[in-house]
């Protein structure tokens, strides 16, 4: 059977990398180097040399935030999700209460364990770093939640695009 | 001036003429006359009041501005220990094997 391509609101395991830290560990040079370290590197070899990082990934649940129509170069936008049980009692508190506005509660546990879509964790993930199979699904609501919430997080002003939404509502109305 | 720090004269591209100038129709608060020309609306004539409060709305939209965000206590503790957390191996047995 083929695979079902991603789809927005699902949630998929996948080998999620993390963020570029420093120090960094590489295939082209022993022990590790800071950014300045890799600078002189590329300095001494020329600009045009191709660094292969080596960088932490995790096996992780992840909320696609795109489907495969909106990723047709073969990254997907994600969404990093966190075990709830592993997180300490008091942020547990909070999610649940619903205080902690970058974490995101999901309706859709995967085996059985209570997730939430920590909204600072967008991530891009390759297609093939995907797994077929779908762990779950997040409703209509609590997608238009992720995206307000991705909104604030990254200050995003939507300010034209809300009123351009607007006024093509008024327009199908035959209000304009 | 608004809340806004506009003047609401600002917010629309007004004009002032006297009663004498025009000859306008009265209008109350939640009422207005659409004036048409060959059949088409060109214009509508509201109270002060509404057109004040019409271009406050729109000050008040050109205003907003998203708030700048601080992460809370909770998403830097998630932040803070994302690289620990691992599958378990109840959940290990169910990747990878297709739909």
């Amino acid at each position: 059977m083929t695979p079902a391509p991603p789809l927005r609101g699902e949630i998929r395991w996948a080998l999620v990398p993390h963020a570029f830290e420093a120090p960094f560990a590489a295939a082209e040079w022993d022990g590790l180097r800071d950014f300045d370290g890799v600078a002189e590197y590329l300095q001494t070899t020329g600009a045009r040399a191709l660094v292969e990082l080596r960088i932490r990934a995790t096996m992780r649940p992840i909320v696609l935030l795109q489907g495969w129509d909106a990723a047709q170069h073969g990254a997907y936008a994600v969404l990093r999700t966190r075990r709830l049980q592993t997180l300490s009692p008091a942020v547990r508190a909070s999610v649940r209460a619903g205080t902690a506005s970058d974490l995101v509660l999901l309706d859709s546990p995967s085996a059985g364990h209570e997730r939430v879509a920590v909204i600072a964790a967008i991530s891009r993930v390759h297609g093939t770093a995907i797994d077929s199979t779908i762990a779950g699904r997040v409703t209509d609501d609590t997608m238009r939640l992720i995206d307000e919430r991705l909104a604030e997080n990254l200050d995003l002003d939507l300010g034209n695009a809300v009123e351009r939404r607007v006024e093509a509502a008024l327009a199908e109305l035959g209000i304009s | 001036m608004n809340p806004y720090g506009m003047n609401y004269r600002d917010a629309m591209k007004t004009t002032t003429k006297t009663a004498e100038q025009v000859r306008i129709p009265k209008v109350a608060v939640d009422e207005a006359v659409i004036v048409t020309r060959h059949g088409q609306e060109i214009a509508a004539v509201v109270s002060i009041e509404d057109y004040r409060l019409l271009a406050n709305l729109k000050a008040a939209i050109a205003a907003t501005r998203p708030a700048p965000y601080r992460p809370s206590e909770a998403a830097l503790e998630a932040w803070a220990t994302d690289a620990d957390e691992y599958p378990t191996e109840d959940e290990l047995r169910t990747i990878g094997r297709g739909e």
